[in-house]
């Protein structure tokens, strides 16, 4: 399945439907690459940001903000992500991995 | 007893309740939980989805910086990165080719680190010594074990209990006295990391799974995953407007249980701060 997923991804022929997912694990993938850790906040603006640039939803926009409340309430919330120190090597792994860079 | 320790993301983020409990509760048993330095993200969904090179790579980076810290065992409390490292090791161990292309890229040598989810931990502990520590059995409490996707499956690659029967995580709590059900979604999938981007296939899918615990006379559903947690516990309430329903189901991890049997006060293993608020 994951084989189906990735060449459908690669030729650019995902289902419409599933747009945010995609659109999610881009960027996470991204944020990993900047930090080598999820920086939970980070990951839900750039998510809202760029998929309230696709779709034009004030509703996709908005529609977790509650949430947040409700997970400082319980202090879950972390405004600032946890980075890793040698955020060089990661870099070096995803470039070998997504360029193929020695 | 020292144990190498893998948080991932989630139990350093929003699961981190997840993380005092796991500690509070290893603490009471003796073990010391050592983080692994420098760890990195395992990649979870995403990375399997969009590059699968990568999605071997930044498992193999933390075996490898787990293999460097001397870890014989290290735990990884999330049952995706479980997964992820238990799918790396097995992809190098069979194709050496993959192994060495994979200490080129993380440079570092991935090996040598056995990796254990949260059930294979308290198993390595052992049931007599969980049993012999326990302060205040939990009585009777009727418990939905919920393993999900991750714990059991792919079986080829974590090679853990039964598949599609698992009955590890009711070993653990009948060692506490509580009383586990037999039910039909112990090994169903929650909707796992599409909490956000795909809310409406977590709230049916979880929602069928607190569902059945309740007909089955669950009074609580068990789990040993950050992400299940957030779905059933967190979405809980979503759930219960999307279907017009009450559930008010209690979710725990592994670690909450065994820590309040072993005398540990709620707020110790950070139950104050789940969303659904139960009594055990």
């Amino acid at each position: 399945m994951d084989a189906l997923r990735t060449e459908s991804y690669r030729r650019g022929m995902t289902n419409e439907k599933l747009a945010p997912v995609i659109l999610f694990q881009k960027a996470f993938i991204d944020n990993i690459r900047r930090n080598g850790r999820l920086d939970e906040i980070e990951l839900i603006a750039q998510f809202k940001i760029l998929g309230f640039a696709a779709t034009r939803s004030p509703r996709f926009l908005f529609k977790d903000a509650s949430l947040g409340l409700k997970l400082q309430a319980r202090e879950k919330l972390h405004l600032r992500g946890e980075k890793v120190r040698d955020r060089g090597v990661v870099r070096r792994i995803f470039d070998r991995c997504q360029n193929g860079s020695a | 007893m020292n144990l190498g320790y893998y948080p991932g993301c989630a139990l350093h983020g929003s699961s981190d309740d997840y993380e005092q409990s796991l500690r509070a509760c290893f603490s009471a048993l003796g073990v010391e939980l050592n983080e692994l330095d420098e760890w990195i993200c395992c990649g979870a969904t995403a990375a399997h989805s969009l590059n699968p090179k990568l999605s071997i790579a930044l498992p193999a980076r933390n075996l490898a910086l787990a293999s460097q810290s001397g870890f014989q065992e290290m735990l990884a409390p999330c049952s995706m990165c479980s997964m992820q490292l238990m799918k790396a090791q097995r992809l190098m161990s069979k194709d050496t080719a993959l192994a060495k292309e994979m200490a080129r890229i993380v440079e570092g040598k991935p090996d040598g680190t056995r990796v254990l989810n949260l059930i294979q931990a308290f198993e390595l502990v052992g049931l007599d010594a969980i049993k012999a520590a326990v302060k205040s059995p939990l009585q009777d409490l009727e418990v939905a074990c919920y393993y999900g996707c991750l714990l059991t499956r792919p079986p080829e690659i974590v090679e853990f209990d039964d598949c599609e029967q698992p009955e590890s995580m009711e070993r653990i709590v009948a060692a506490l006295g509580a009383k586990p059900v037999a039910w039909n979604y112990k090994t169903e999938c929650c909707g796992a990391g599409m909490t956000m981007s795909s809310e409406e296939t977590v709230l049916e899918l979880s929602h069928k799974i607190l569902v059945d615990a309740a007909e089955h006379g669950a009074k609580t559903i068990v789990v040993a995953c950050p992400m299940c947690n957030v779905n059933l516990d967190m979405k809980q309430v979503a759930i219960e407007a999307r279907y017009g329903t009450k559930h008010g189901m209690p979710i725990y991890y592994l670690s909450d249980l065994v820590g309040l049997a072993l005398g540990l006060t709620p707020q110790q293993l950070g139950l104050n701060r789940h969303f659904v608020q139960g009594k055990v």
